[in-house]
């Protein structure tokens, strides 16, 4: 599994991807919409986990962005407080889940796994 | 014309609007710093699960991570003492306070909502303390309001500057936006920023020339009347 990290917290990133790989989960990092928008262009990522509030453009314009470079990625957005609004928003411009900060890091594993599984089966 | 109390519920829902936006945007930033240190804690576990499985900590390693959560709890820190600032900041209806420090109160309360619109802001701390008497909550809203307007005159990337210059009785707080590209505008928040000047018994004037756009605010030194 190879998994795209978006968020501006650049302590939060590098983290996760740190204990992503202590889990043997491939992960990179990437702190701006731009950035990761680059990232897909060049590289196939099997998910992204993509924040919500980023500076510039909102973490939901990026995954429209990223949706028309290419739909078959699955996109799990990180919110730091779930509103009805940003979920459904969300999950109307693609999303496939929403979770909330703080992470649980384990339960996040388990849902990439089954996203990417549901997406592999359509 | 609007009624006495027309406007006193127009004031008390701008007041109440503003206290809102910088607590939802302090809670959404500090909820960050929380996960950070969530995670940073997580990843100490990690490694201590892989030294008892065999594989040393390496000593640096734990320095570096240990820096960063203390790192994080000075933020949290900070973010809490100014939004502290800012409740209390509705105590006294008329307080001495340090222009300088509501000024860095207000800059550090509104860091992420000017990151998120890419925003520049410089302010070049005066030298001498700058000591006035007015209404505490009331310019910082009006502080507020004029952040908002300058950073609207940008399509993109707004790059903001305050200074303050003094006079004899008054002192003028002016916010320039020098990538405007546009006037300042908004009506709503023009009309918030119009009530808190006036508590603030100053006054409010605006420019846009092609160096960009710049709002100025002139304020009394000593608020007389409490509102």
């Amino acid at each position: 599994m190879k998994v795209l990290i978006v968020d501006d917290e650049v302590s939060l990133v590098s983290t996760i991807v740190e204990r992503l790989e202590i889990r043997n989960v491939e992960a990179v990092g990437v702190h701006s919409g731009d950035e990761a928008l680059a990232k897909i262009a060049k590289t196939s990522f099997d998910i992204i986990i993509l924040d919500v509030r980023l500076k510039g453009e909102s973490g939901v314009e990026i995954m429209k962005k990223i949706k028309m470079i290419n739909s078959e990625i699955p996109v799990i957005l990180l919110t730091g407080h779930m509103s009805p609004e940003t979920s459904e928003e969300g999950l109307k411009a693609g999303a496939i889940d929403c979770i909330i900060k703080p992470i649980d890091l384990d339960k996040l594993i388990v849902k990439m796994k089954e996203a990417i599984a549901l997406y592999r089966k359509q | 014309m609007d009624s006495e109390k027309e406007q006193y519920e127009k004031l008390r829902l701008a007041d109440l609007a503003f206290f809102g936006r910088i607590m939802a945007n302090i809670s959404h930033e500090f909820n960050n710093v929380i996960t950070i240190i969530g995670e940073l804690s997580g990843l100490l576990q990690d490694l201590s699960v892989l030294a008892e499985q065999g594989k040393p900590i390496k000593a640096d390693k734990l320095k570096k991570v240990t820096e960063n959560i203390t790192r994080h709890i000075a933020r949290g820190k900070e973010l809490i003492s100014n939004m502290n600032q800012l409740s209390h900041s509705v105590d006294e209806q008329r307080k001495e306070v340090k222009l300088q420090d509501i000024i860095s109160n207000m800059k550090i309360l509104t860091k992420r909502l000017l990151e998120r619109k890419l925003t520049q802001l410089s302010w070049q701390p005066t030298k001498d303390d700058i000591r006035i008497t007015t209404d505490p909550f009331a310019i910082r809203h009006a502080l507020f309001a004029c952040l908002e307007l300058a950073m609207m005159a940008s399509s993109s990337a707004p790059a903001l500057s305050m200074r303050i210059q003094q006079r004899q009785e008054t002192i003028d707080i002016i916010i320039s936006n020098s990538n405007a590209d546009s006037s300042l505008e908004d009506e709503k928040i023009l009309q918030e920023l119009l009530l808190s000047v006036n508590r603030l018994g100053g006054t409010v004037s605006q420019e846009r020339n092609d160096k960009g756009a710049q709002i100025k605010l002139n304020i009394p030194k000593h608020l007389e009347i409490s509102r």
